[in-house]
């Protein structure tokens, strides 16, 4: 049984224009100890997924449909003192912004006090990040985005959780600053033997770490493979033109192009297939019907009408084989 | 944007004809909107259609009910109320919006010239802005009203020399930021008159917010208005004004509480509407803002 | 703190300046010639010869040019001395001393009334959002922000002290006397905050911060007043100036309707017999107050948001 289920998850919010499918039909496992990448554009859906599981889907969204089981528990319709348990103790959450997801009224402190439910030994959880016991009476805008993004980190693994998810950890700081936290992280979660989620729109970055990588475009899981296969033989266009257009952290970047096209708007899904606007292979049938996410070879997963065409126009296009 | 915000983010639709399509869409303002309307109406048709004269009373008829005769009762002369609540509204509710109306030019004038004029000008004004604000608006149109004398122009007068203030900062920033958009150094550098540059390219922009703040205060004025009347500097006896019938009905409060209510009731229904229009004005135009 | 204080009295100086202006400018420039008015009330018979009204304006300091005057003016003002009134003769400083506690006393209670009223309506609407507590505190707040003070002075008359008899509409007392005034002079301006505690707090509570607070396992009652409330209380506070300024200004007819004795009646009370110092002297105070009241909000505002005026200790 993996630590984490998600099943046919669909998370809808109601606007004054229509319902919005923020995920729809989203499914994925993670495993104990292992990192899944979400990777996808802004507006993907991937901090949805990531809330979603949390139960914090912000209003007016609901869970339409899905099942979210974590240890085995059904968590979907789950009361709330059974998810406050949860967060913070089982899972733990790093936001993209800690210049937002700090309380600006509250010292590093306050917030330690909160997460950890202990009266002392904020020191010794701060140090556990790298930073000074000393920063624990600085109020957040006192601190430099790398501190902020660290402390977040301090919250997240303050009780040990058994899975943390980190929406977008690194965005809000400086390449350099981007580095040494990806790896602080990843130190922690060894430590810890936690799964991580690690949910953002570079690619390259979650290349890096990730045993697995589900790619996510309008809502929906289009590829879900191991990260190394993924990289070599991307299994769906859109995976291909997400490789395209990443800057591999260790490669010179002649490469890079754009994804080609325009986003298209969660407001306005294109029937069929949600990159058939987009894709170079596509053809008439894709806009007729939605792919289903089949798997593809052992491990792997895709959701493509012209998996066969594709793959023999785009093979080798990968980096690191 | 928060996580949240960022992941569903719509911009709000821009354009007269959104606004429009919003403020239609909201009960509060629509109801806001007949109300207002009903009340102009009265003000504006109801002394003609009046059942009796405002001023006629008989010493038979003091302290009436509600009856066929007399619909909203009779007040402490004999006098219909219904006619002097149908007279009164031409001073407690068209005088007010004229008085808006003054007090609105003369603050995009002082506004205007102040946010697009700059330096000393702007400074000047806007100190004697402060030092207006500076006092509880009420207190200030009071002791000027205490100074010029009893009598409804004097009150006029005084509410006028004090309400202004307030919107000519608010303009004035507005313009400001009209001008930090550039739209009007492009202007200038195509050679247009500053006449024409301000009417073409900064009025548009603050029209709405004018027409907002405007309908949002028109109940404070009215307010102030009938407070002042009430403590018997407006609108002098025997002329109908609302809040001189409250004062009129204060005495009678034990045995004809139904005098006072009259009145009241008619003042608060009239701030209602117009606190739920502007409300509404507010929101069709800044969607986005509206939540403050 | 201190140091912010008086940077802050400080910066006040040229409003201070312009107050003074203004309350001078009500007697100096008073269409109606303050000496005379003056003159003939204190004549036998309400009617002064010549040689007396040139006699009041070299006693009310109206001679020399307009400059000169005020000059006389302030420095008297600033040793706290407004002149006598009119009607008493009295000094008008000691007159509004005396009835300055009254007025704060019913400001201070509606205050009270406001934020008893407002917060937690305000919280209610926030966070039954869009459902019907939502709907009922807002009707709440428009009607309260539609009654006008005296009206509802009246009516709580009518049914509390008339109807039922359970409280006092007469006079200053106990605490049983300030309920009515207090109440009716809140009231109104609870309403004003419902609202703006209501969109504050539905502000706060899609911050990033109270989802991240929800998401370390905190309950929803601390999430809600520890990080949402305490932060939407911060826009809240800085209103309560402007508030006190209402307050200030519906205490007038308030103070006018339950005989209460503060100087919102002395000022009424001066003007019907147009005792131009005493009318001054209310101003200037209530000015004072306002001013007051402002400054005691910023320091609040600080107090409260821990990055206003801190810059320079970020690195």
């Amino acid at each position: 049984m993996a630590l984490l289920e998600v099943n046919d998850l669909t998370t809808t919010f109601a606007t004054d224009r229509g319902p919005v499918r923020a995920c729809d039909g989203v499914s994925f496992e993670v495993e104990r100890g292992e990192v899944l990448g979400i990777v996808g554009e802004s507006g993907s859906g991937k901090t949805i997924a990531a809330l979603s599981v949390m139960g914090l889907v912000p209003p007016p969204g609901v869970i339409e449909r899905g099942s979210i089981r974590f240890d085995g528990e059904e968590l979907r319709g789950a009361p709330e003192h059974r998810y406050r348990d949860l967060r913070g103790r089982q899972i733990g959450m790093v936001f993209q912004d800690a210049g937002r997801a700090l309380d600006p009224v509250h010292t590093v402190r306050s917030h330690l006090r909160e997460a950890s439910g202990r009266q002392d030994d904020h020191g010794a959880l701060l140090q556990r990040v790298g930073l000074d016991a000393d920063l624990l009476d600085r109020y957040p805008y006192q601190l430099s985005g790398g501190q902020r993004q660290r402390v977040m980190i301090a919250i997240a693994i303050a009780r040990d959780p058994a899975l943390i998810i980190a929406d977008e950890p690194t965005t809000a700081v400086d390449a350099l600053t981007q580095v040494a936290l990806l790896a602080e992280l990843m130190r922690l979660r060894h430590e810890l033997g936690a799964a991580l989620i690690l949910v953002s729109h570079n690619l390259g970055l979650i290349s890096r770490v990730a045993d697995r990588v589900a790619v996510m475009y309008l809502g929906q899981i289009l590829e879900l493979s191991p990260t190394a296969e993924l990289v070599r033989e991307p299994g769906h266009p859109y995976s291909a033109a997400l490789l395209r257009a990443t800057v591999p952290l260790d490669g010179d970047g002649t490469r890079l192009e754009g994804v080609g096209g325009n986003p298209d708007s969660l407001l306005d899904p294109p029937s069929g297939c949600v990159f058939s606007r987009r894709c170079p292979h596509a053809d008439d049938s894709c806009a007729m019907s939605r792919p289903a996410l089949v798997a593809t070879a052992p491990g792997r997963h895709s959701a493509c009408h012209h998996l066969d065409r594709f793959a023999e126009a785009t093979r080798g296009v990968g980096y690191g084989s | 944007m928060t996580v949240a915000a960022e992941a569903i983010w719509l911009a709000p639709e821009p354009g007269l004809r959104a606004s429009w399509r919003r403020f239609r869409r909201n009960h509060a303002a629509l109801a806001g909107l007949v109300l207002v309307s009903v009340v102009l109406a009265a003000a504006l048709f109801g002394p003609s259609v009046a059942p009796s004269d405002p001023l006629a009373g008989s010493l038979d008829a003091r302290h009436q009910g509600i009856s066929g005769d007399h619909w909203l009762g009779t007040d402490a002369l004999g006098r219909d109320q219904l006619a002097r609540i149908l007279h009164g509204a031409r001073v407690s509710v068209l005088t007010a919006v004229l008085l808006m109306s003054i007090i609105l030019v003369i603050a995009t004038v002082v506004g205007v010239a102040a946010g697009y004029a700059g330096g000393l000008l702007d400074a000047t004004l806007m100190r004697v802005v402060d030092v207006v604000l500076a006092f509880p608006s009420f207190i200030l149109a009071l002791a000027i009203t205490g100074v010029l004398g009893v009598g409804l122009d004097k009150v006029l007068i005084a509410l006028g020399a004090v309400w202004w203030a307030g919107f000519a900062r608010v303009i004035r920033g507005q313009v400001v930021a009209v001008r930090e958009r550039g739209f009007i150094d492009a202007a200038e550098a195509s050679g247009g008159t500053q006449l024409s540059i301000v009417r073409r390219h900064v009025l548009p922009h603050v029209a709405g917010v004018i027409l907002v703040l405007g309908t949002l205060d028109v109940g404070s004025i009215i307010l102030a208005l009938a407070g002042l009347s009430f403590l018997g500097f407006g609108q002098q006896p025997p002329d109908p004004e609302w809040g001189r019938m409250l004062f009129d009905a204060k005495p009678y409060l034990q045995t004809q509480p139904l005098e006072m209510i009259v009145p009241g009731s008619a003042i608060a229904i009239t701030v209602l509407g117009f606190n739920l229009l502007g409300d509404g004005l507010r929101d069709a135009f800044d969607p986005a803002g509206s939540a403050r | 703190m201190l140091g912010f204080a008086a940077r802050r009295l400080a910066q006040s100086i040229p409003v201070l300046v312009g107050i003074s202006v203004v309350t001078w400018a009500l007697m100096a420039a008073s269409p109606d010639d303050p000496a005379r008015i003056y003159a003939n009330q204190q004549a036998v018979g309400g009617r002064a010869e010549p040689a007396e009204i040139e006699q009041a304006r070299e006693l009310l300091g109206l001679t020399g040019s307009p400059v000169e005057q005020y000059v006389r003016w302030a420095r008297r003002a600033l040793s706290g001395d407004l002149g006598e009134s009119f009607r008493t003769g009295q000094p008008v400083t000691t007159e509004i001393v005396d009835r300055l506690p009254a007025t704060l006393e019913l400001a201070g209670g509606a205050v009270l009334v406001t934020l008893l009223l407002g917060l937690p309506l305000g919280v209610i609407a926030a966070v039954w959002a869009n459902r019907w507590p939502d709907h009922v505190a807002r009707l709440v707040a428009l009607i309260g922000g539609a009654v006008p003070a005296f009206w509802l002075s009246l009516l709580l008359i009518w049914l509390f002290a008339v109807e039922w008899r359970w409280l006092p509409s007469n006079g200053r007392g106990g605490l049983d006397h300030l309920v009515l005034p207090a109440l009716a002079l809140g009231a109104a301006a609870a309403g004003g905050y419902v609202r703006l505690l209501r969109a504050s707090l539905l502000e706060t509570l899609g911050e990033d911060y109270v989802v991240a607070a929800r998401a370390r396992g905190l309950r929803g009652s601390a999430v809600l007043v520890r990080h949402a409330l305490r932060n939407a209380l911060i826009p809240v506070v800085s209103q309560l100036g402007v508030t006190v300024g209402v307050l200030l200004s519906g205490s007038v007819v308030v103070e006018v309707i339950f005989s209460w004795p503060g100087i919102g009646r002395y000022a009424v009370d001066s003007i019907a017999r147009r005792d131009l110092p005493a009318l001054q002297g209310f101003v200037l105070f209530s000015a004072l107050v306002y001013l007051g009241a402002s400054l005691a909000v910023d320091l609040a505002y600080r107090w409260l948001d821990p990055r206003v005026g801190r810059r320079g200790a970020e690195r």
